[in-house]
C-alpha cells in the first residue's frame, strides 16, 4: 500500500463520515427550526404539547452541539493525516505521538471499520509516546492490521493503545472481542511483517503472549534492501 | 392525491439521522418507517412502499445489494439513493440498478421531498400505462412496465 492508496482510503472514510455528520446536524437544526416555527399554535393549543416541543427542541440542539464536536474532531484528524503526508515528503519525518496517530487512525477508519462490522478503539495515554517514525507509515500499518481482520470477516473490535515493549516505542494491538475473534488472531499470528512500508521502514507485528493475546507493533528504521 | 398517501421507507444506519429525518418528514405530512439494515429494509418493503430512501453504507448488506433486492422482487417500489459516500461510480452503478435518483447527504429536506413525489409521480404513471396496454390486451408490455425489465435486462448484461 503507498501513501496515496492509505491517504485516499482514510480520506474517503472520513470524508464520508464528515457527510454523514453534517446531515445530522442539518436534519437536528432544521427540526429545531421546524419546533419553533410551530411553537406559537402549539402552546395556544395545548400547552403539555408545547412542553414536549420545547423538550425535543432541546434534545435536536444538543444532538447538533454534538455533532459539531464529532466534525471539529473529524476535522482535525484530517489535518493530521494533511500534515503527515506533507512530513513525508518532507525532510523531517518524525518524531510523532504514536497516541494521536491512533486517535486520528481510529477517527478516520472510523466509517470505513463500520461497514466492515469492526469495532475501533484508541487506548487512553496519560501522556504522548514519541517515536522516530513517520506517522503516515505508522497509519499504513495500522490500515493493514485493519484489513487482516477485515480479511477474516470483520466483526472484531481493535484496540490500538501506544506503548513500550522493552524500551521501544510502538503500538499495542488487542483483539478484544467480536464473532471472528479467533480468526483475526490466527490472521495476525501468521502476518508478522507487514508489507506496505516504505523502502527503509519496517513494521513488525509481533504477539505477546505473556500479556495474554494481544501483539506489539513495532516500526524502525532498516536497511532499504532489508524491508 | 394526498402526500399521505405517499408510503415511504427510509434506510439508513445512522439512526440519529434517520429518525430526525422521519420526524421532520411527519411534520409536513408524510408519514415515513425507518429501517436500520438491509435486511429490515427488505422485510419492511414486504408492506406496502411507494418509495424507498436507501443509504449505500451499511454495515452486512449494504444498499447496492438491497436496491438489487426490492427491484427482483418490487421493481415497482421507487428507490432513491442518499448516501454520504457518492462517489460517481457508485452514482452510475446504482441508476444502472434502477435507482430513480441519487442524493448526496447533507441534502435540503425540501429536495429530497420533491424527488419523492417525483419518484411517486412516475410510480403512479407508470401503473397507469401498465393498466392501459393491459386493457388493450398488451399484456407483456404492461409487464415490462411495471417491472421496469428494461433496466434490469441493461443491468444484468
Amino acid at each position: 500500500m503507498n501513501t496515496s492508496q492509505c491517504t485516499a482510503r482514510l480520506l474517503a472514510s472520513a470524508v464520508h463520515d464528515m457527510r454523514n455528520v453534517l446531515a445530522v446536524i442539518r436534519e437536528s437544526a432544521g427540526l429545531a427550526q421546524d419546533l419553533a416555527a410551530l411553537a406559537d399554535s402549539s402552546a395556544a393549543r395545548n400547552g403539555g404539547g408545547a412542553l414536549a416541543g420545547k423538550q425535543r427542541l432541546e434534545a435536536a440542539l444538543a444532538e447538533a452541539q454534538r455533532s459539531v464536536g464529532q466534525g471539529a474532531a473529524l476535522a482535525e484528524a484530517m489535518d493530521y493525516l494533511a500534515q503527515s503526508g506533507g512530513a513525508e515528503s518532507g525532510e523531517h519525518s518524525g518524531p510523532c505521538d504514536l497516541a494521536r496517530v491512533n486517535r486520528s487512525f481510529c477517527l478516520l477508519a472510523g466509517r470505513q471499520a463500520r461497514a466492515a462490522q469492526i469495532g475501533l478503539v484508541s487506548g487512553e495515554c496519560s501522556e504522548p509516546v514519541w517515536a522516530s517514525v513517520p506517522p503516515m507509515d505508522v497509519l499504513r500499518a495500522l490500515l493493514e492490521i485493519f484489513d487482516l481482520c477485515a480479511s477474516v470477516g470483520g466483526q472484531v473490535q481493535l484496540r490500538f493503545t501506544a506503548g513500550r515493549r522493552q524500551k521501544e516505542e510502538g503500538i499495542v494491538v488487542e483483539v478484544l472481542e467480536g464473532a471472528n475473534r479467533e480468526l483475526a488472531l490466527a490472521a495476525m499470528t501468521g502476518s508478522p511483517m507487514l508489507s506496505g512500508m516504505r523502502p527503509g521502514w519496517r513494521a513488525a507485528l509481533m504477539p505477546w503472549r505473556e500479556q495474554g493475546p494481544r501483539f506489539f507493533l513495532s516500526l524502525s528504521a532498516c536497511d532499504s534492501d532489508a524491508a | 392525491m394526498t402526500k399521505e398517501d405517499i408510503k415511504i421507507l427510509l434506510v439508513d444506519d445512522e439512526k440519529q439521522f434517520v429518525d430526525t429525518l422521519a420526524e421532520r418528514l411527519a411534520m409536513r405530512g408524510f408519514a415515513a418507517r425507518v429501517a436500520y439494515d438491509g435486511p429490515e429494509a427488505l422485510q419492511a418493503v414486504e408492506q406496502a412502499t411507494d418509495v424507498i430512501v436507501l443509504d449505500l453504507r451499511m454495515p452486512g448488506m449494504d444498499g447496492f445489494e438491497v436496491l438489487r433486492n426490492v427491484k427482483k422482487s418490487n421493481p415497482q417500489v421507487q428507490v432513491i439513493i442518499l448516501t454520504g459516500h457518492g462517489g460517481d461510480a457508485e452514482e452510475q452503478t446504482a441508476y444502472r440498478m434502477g435507482a430513480y435518483n441519487f442524493l448526496r447527504k447533507p441534502m435540503d429536506i425540501d429536495e429530497l421531498l420533491s424527488s419523492i413525489r417525483m419518484a411517486y409521480r412516475d410510480k403512479l404513471e407508470n401503473a397507469m400505462v401498465a393498466v392501459s396496454l393491459a386493457e388493450g390486451g398488451d399484456f407483456d408490455s404492461a409487464r415490462d412496465v411495471m417491472n421496469e425489465k428494461d433496466i434490469m435486462q441493461d443491468h444484468e448484461k
